[in-house]
């Protein structure tokens, strides 16, 4: 009668432990925190408590670029701490000269992949057209990446739904990305200009380098090649375009005024009044030799140029201030970087979310797992950190306030320098010690930084497909010569383009397009 | 023969000195003339990229590429064998990838090609079109990656970079050419003695067709050397890369260097980039270009006419 | 697929033994089965011949083919079983086999800037100039190079002459700019300096053709050189020698017996050109030209094209419907030349 009664406590007291541990588990990830910037997040193996961990599994990680240096340091540290979930990862990296070969044969090939990384500009869409990627739905999300579906900003899943799948998660973060003039002010002031503040003040700047100081030194007054994209991007800011669709050469934008535009606002960029005064603008500029002749098969690009002191001017992001550093260092000149934008005020586009992003591959033979190692990468603070910045003490070390100083031999990875950190990192460390000019910058940049309410929009082209792929091709033939101004009647060749396009079926892209838009905003 | 046919072999093989007549100098003068001229412009954008190997990059930025050597700079290259034991392995690699592979496909092709160069074998045409006809049709690229990849399994195996060169209906169709222009007199008479067909083409057809045997193994050699594309489509090892591969990722990890560092505003590092494309071409075709001259002198004419006469 | 023409019709060959066979025969059609004596091997005119016989006779010949026949198998046909992709819109689902059909649609897609008639006719024009003029250099350049006495000059012009083929067509490209860019061009430095105007090439069209078929003969030359050079060294000496006592002089030995001797290999070569007549050298065309509409009526050609219209989606089923495109008017253009080439000597047709 004893042993009997003992053996039912006994067993109560099982039960009820285990009823108390079940509980726990469950509830774990809605007793961390909320704020994921501030605090530590540690995940464990019962946050997970659909995924069968009993087997070891090898996720394989497909990454963009170039292995670094100290790669396989960074792998060992992250295998240490995913031992207690039983799973290890090896990553593959598909380096930038082959990946337009390699990455959509590798997917459809049959390779063996989990997750690979993907981008709106790294055939994120196309590939999901394919089927090339699992397609994740509210529920797999919430059950097998429990910290995601917490943490992510809500607003960023919508960037990467195609037909209202989930085919990638995107970043963590958000960051202003502003245009900037970089000039060779020892140039500026000889020849008597000051501080620019509008593109008129740059033009002058441009003319008087290509009358004046190219005869004599040979520097050109911008370093052009390829096409304009450069100064295009400018003249574009000015006017608080945003984008609707941009693939390749294919680009739909509006001019934003702080709501949802009307279907009809949308137009093709290269249809514009705006894109045809600024080709009249760049044949000026040719003309007068603010490039070269032969820029359109010129090799070496108009950042190198500056850097190298071939050039007086550049423009481009925040990188702008890399390369005044090199030519400063090189040539021994001065340098500043101006915002054309600033007394405008104009606004600061916001890098989206989903410019960097991991999918799951279709053929991912175990789509639980690599979503927990997604998940853990992503959110849990000492895998980020060690994905983002490197290994604590060899690469970087790092204070209280999540500000982190890049050491000696921080060469060998990094910070922030891989593809599969580019879709892992949440915004939540900051560099030490940079520079005042550019912290002045950026700030500036945060204050007027707006999302593009149409990132959420997704075009997809899938029924007009062989019409876009044609508009496509037509435009990258003019696109070049009509940026750099090699024309000799930008009218005309605009207007050659524009009539091919329409012949290829643009027309049919619009009204799909607007279709599609409009089916979007009603589902508001 | 004739006393003046006689005196004529004589002269020639004794090498004495063959008075040239008027119509043979000038031939000579217009063949020196041409053939010179053709050679110096070949060989002077190789002069080009030798010069721009050693030259720093900024200058190449700013003024092109030099005719006359300016400043020196060894940057390119020392990147390039930045890791000795890694290029070492990678030149061992394309060694020994070129040596199996061109030993397999010329042994492949002779044999093929003497087996269609066969007169009397009445299933020749069929079988030369049944090779031809792979040349004119195609899959593409996926569904060839697809059988390697997920049936011959191919990823990261040395045979990857062997298989995919070793057989190439080309080189077969020259050597059928070529083998069907040796006179008949000399298989037949083997025959008579009983020896089967393997035997003949063994002992007999490929110690005449020495040009040939050259020619395709120069061909095969510069295949297997020069060739990337298949260490890229399947090779994930870095151990396992071949010396082309290899040479383009560094160029790849020096451009990637270059980006990050554009990206977190770090200083650029003091990387050659177009300096090190130039290196590359240097360093990929260093030693095989000294297989051509080495091969030249089985180009030898004459080698028949001994064995039909004797 | 066998030695007889066209209706049993066998033109006169210059083959001696040929000639004394239609003597012995009074002109009449060659039997099938009946076996032909020539110089080079007895040579059997059919293919009716039952297959035990063949099998029994040659048994050891069909061995020696399995490794070259199953290698083929392998690596081309079983591959090819793939164009169905050019039906196709490739899912990743189906697969290469049951991916949903699509009938034309990705020729249609291939259709719709009207720029392939365009880029066709580009691709076959190049193609014949690169062949034409490829046979006249090689051959050209082989021949005089075995006229001349001087063995260093020969071995390193010969060496000089194969460097272009080890630049890649990037690094070509690149050079070409330098030589020729506006600004500060190789070619422009002098030109200036020497008084002249500068030349603006890369906005002039009509130039284009002939720096492409110049760089694709500096490249094609010294490799495409060496089968020429040998076939003249498996050159019977007979010949010459016999030339020397009637007589002959330099030039009329090229004329009379080198260039014809030659002919065989020439032959095969240009029939295997022609069978990628559709297909043309990507590196060259993109490389040097990169993207500019204003030289592409004169440069563009198929595979540039295409590569252009695909850059941002690799559509399989494009791609493949592409392949089909150009192998099939390969096809027609070598079936055409080869049974034409069958008409006139037999010996030198491909199959």
């Amino acid at each position: 009668m004893k042993t009997k009664l003992t053996a039912l406590i006994l067993t109560l007291c099982v039960l009820l432990s285990s009823l108390a541990a079940v509980t726990a588990s469950a509830s774990g990830v809605a007793e961390l925190p909320d704020d994921w910037k501030t605090n530590v997040i540690k995940a464990t193996p019962d946050m997970y408590p659909d995924t069968d961990l009993s087997k070891p599994y090898t996720v394989k990680i497909y990454q963009v670029g170039d292995k670094p240096v100290d790669w396989d340091k960074i792998q060992n540290a992250l295998n240490e701490q995913l031992a207690p979930f039983n799973t290890s990862i090896d990553t593959i990296f598909m380096s930038w000269a082959d990946v337009s070969t390699m990455y959509s044969l590798n997917l459809a090939g049959g390779a063996d992949i989990d997750l690979i990384f993907t981008a709106p500009w790294e055939y994120m869409f196309t590939e999901a057209a394919k089927g090339s990627f699992f397609e994740m739905d509210e529920e797999f999300i919430a059950k097998y990446m429990p910290l995601a579906n917490k943490y992510q900003p809500k607003e960023s899943w919508a960037e990467t739904k195609l037909n209202g799948k989930n085919i990638a998660v995107p970043c963590g973060r958000m960051a202003p990305e502003g245009r900037l003039v970089g000039i060779r002010t020892d140039l500026a002031e000889k020849y008597g200009i000051g501080e620019l503040k509008n593109w008129d003040d740059f033009e002058n700047f441009l003319l008087t380098i290509a009358e004046k100081e190219t005869p004599e030194s040979g520097i050109l007054a911008f370093g052009g090649q390829e096409n304009n994209t450069a100064f295009w991007e400018l003249w574009y800011t000015n006017e608080n375009w945003f984008d609707a669709y941009y693939t390749n050469n294919l680009r739909f934008s509006y001019a934003y005024e702080g709501k949802i535009p009307a279907a009809e606002e949308i137009k093709l960029a290269w249809e514009t009044d705006l894109f045809r005064t600024f080709c009249r603008e760049m044949k000026k500029l040719a003309d007068a030799g603010v490039w070269s002749r032969s820029a359109l098969n010129e090799t070496v690009n108009e950042w190198q140029a500056f850097g190298a002191g071939k050039s007086a001017s550049i423009e481009w992001n925040g990188t702008v201030f890399t390369y005044m550093k090199e030519v400063e260092k090189n040539e021994g000149v001065t340098t500043a970087a101006y915002d054309l934008f600033k007394e405008k005020g104009t606004l600061v586009t916001a890098e989206a979310y989903s410019n960097g992003d991991i999918a799951i591959a279709a053929g991912c033979a175990n789509p639980e797992r690599a979503a927990m190692v997604l998940d853990l990468l992503k959110f849990d603070t000492a895998m980020n950190h060690t994905v983002v910045l490197g290994i604590e003490g060899d690469h970087y070390t790092i204070d209280e306030n999540r500000i982190y100083t890049r050491t000696d031999n921080a060469a060998n990875y990094l910070p922030d320098g891989n593809s599969l950190s580019w879709a892992t990192r949440n915004g939540d460390v900051e560099e030490a010690g940079v520079p005042e000019r550019e912290k002045v910058v950026y700030d500036e940049w945060k204050r007027r930084m707006t999302a593009n309410p149409l990132t959420a929009f997704i075009f997809d082209p899938t029924p007009v497909q062989a019409n876009a792929d044609a508009v496509d091709s037509i435009i990258g033939d003019y696109y070049g010569m009509l940026g750099l101004g090699l024309v000799d009647d930008p009218d005309a060749t605009l207007d050659e383009m524009l009539q091919k396009c329409y012949n290829a079926g643009l027309q049919d892209i619009y009204d799909e397009m607007y279709r599609q838009y409009n089916e979007w905003v009603a589902a508001r | 023969m004739t006393a003046s046919e006689k005196a004529l072999r004589a002269g020639r093989r004794r090498g004495g000195k063959i008075r040239m007549t008027g119509d043979q100098v000038a031939v000579s003068i217009f063949g020196y003339l041409l053939i010179g001229l053709f050679a110096l412009i070949c060989l002077a954008p190789f002069y080009l990229i030798l010069i721009a190997s050693f030259t720093p990059e900024n200058d190449m930025i700013r003024y092109g590429y030099p005719i006359v050597p300016g400043n020196i700079s060894t940057e390119a290259y020392a990147l390039c064998v930045k890791n000795p034991l890694a290029i070492l392995r990678a030149y061992g690699v394309t060694a020994g990838v070129t040596v199996v592979g061109t030993f397999l496909a010329v042994f492949l092709a002779t044999m093929t090609g003497y087996v269609l160069s066969r007169r009397d074998f009445p299933w020749r045409n069929g079988f030369a079109f049944f090779f031809f006809f792979t040349t004119l049709f195609s899959g593409g690229l996926v569904p060839w990656f697809m059988l390697c990849v997920r049936y011959l399994g191919f990823k990261n195996q040395i045979y990857a970079l062997i298989l995919p060169l070793m057989f190439s209906v080309w080189n077969m169709i020259i050597a059928k050419s070529f083998m069907a222009g040796i006179p008949a007199a000399i298989t037949e008479s083997a025959k008579l003695e009983g020896a089967n067909d393997f035997t003949i083409y063994v002992r007999l057809m490929i110690p005449l067709s020495k040009p040939l045997l050259a020619t395709l193994a120069l061909f095969s050699a510069l295949a297997y050397w020069n060739d990337w594309y298949n260490c890229m489509l399947f090779m994930t090892d870095d151990k396992l890369f071949n010396l082309q591969y290899y040479l383009q990722s560094m160029l790849g990890s020096a451009e990637a260097m270059r980006l990050v560092a554009e990206k977190s505003g770090m200083d650029l590092p003091a990387v050659p980039l177009e300096g090190m494309k130039m290196a590359m071409t240097v360093i990929a075709t260093g030693p095989i270009v000294l297989l051509y001259p080495f091969l030249q002198r089985y180009f030898v004419k004459g080698l028949t006419i001994g064995a039909v006469k004797g | 697929m066998t030695g007889q023409g066209h209706n049993g019709k066998i033109q006169a060959r210059t083959d001696k033994s040929m000639r004394k066979q239609k003597a012995q025969t009074g002109g009449n059609f060659m039997k099938k089965g009946e076996v032909v004596h020539t110089a080079y091997g007895d040579k059997v005119i059919s293919s009716r011949i039952p297959v035990r016989k063949v099998f029994r006779k040659h048994w050891l010949l069909l061995v020696m083919l399995i490794p070259a026949v199953v290698y083929v198998i392998i690596f081309c046909y079983v591959p090819m079983s793939g164009l169905v992709l050019a039906f196709e819109k490739y899912q990743y689902r189906g697969g290469i086999y049951h991916s949903p059909w699509v009938g034309l649609q990705n020729f249609k897609a291939i259709m719709i800037d009207g720029k392939l008639p365009g880029v066709t006719r580009n691709t076959i024009l190049y193609n014949i100039a690169f062949i034409f003029l490829g046979v006249v250099f090689e051959m050209g350049s082989a021949i005089l190079i075995n006229e001349l006495r001087n063995k260093y000059f020969k071995k390193t012009a010969q060496s000089f002459m194969f460097l272009p083929y080890f630049i890649s067509w990037v690094v070509a490209g690149a050079i070409m700019y330098n030589i020729f860019n506006y600004e500060r061009g190789i070619w422009n430095s002098i030109a200036v300096a020497l008084g002249g105007s500068r030349v603006d090439v890369y906005n002039t069209p009509t130039v284009w053709p002939f720096i492409l078929v110049f760089l694709k003969l500096w490249k094609q030359t010294g490799y495409g050189s060496v089968v020429y050079l040998a076939a003249i060294a498996g050159m019977d000496q007979e010949m010459f020698e016999a030339a020397d006592i009637d007589g002959a002089n330099a030039w009329q030995k090229i004329r009379y017996i080198t260039i014809p001797s030659l002919v065989p290999t020439m032959m095969v070569l240009v029939l295997m050109a022609i069978g990628n007549i559709f297909r043309g050298d990507f590196g060259l065309f993109y490389q040097t030209v990169k993207s500019s509409a204003l030289l592409q009526p004169t440069t563009d050609i198929i595979d540039t094209y295409v590569f252009r219209l695909l850059i941002n989606n690799a559509n399989v089923g494009v791609s493949a419907a592409v392949g089909l495109y150009q192998s099939v008017l390969c096809f027609i253009t070598i079936t055409i030349c080869n049974k034409l080439v069958k008409v006139a000597n037999p010996d030198y047709a491909l199959y």
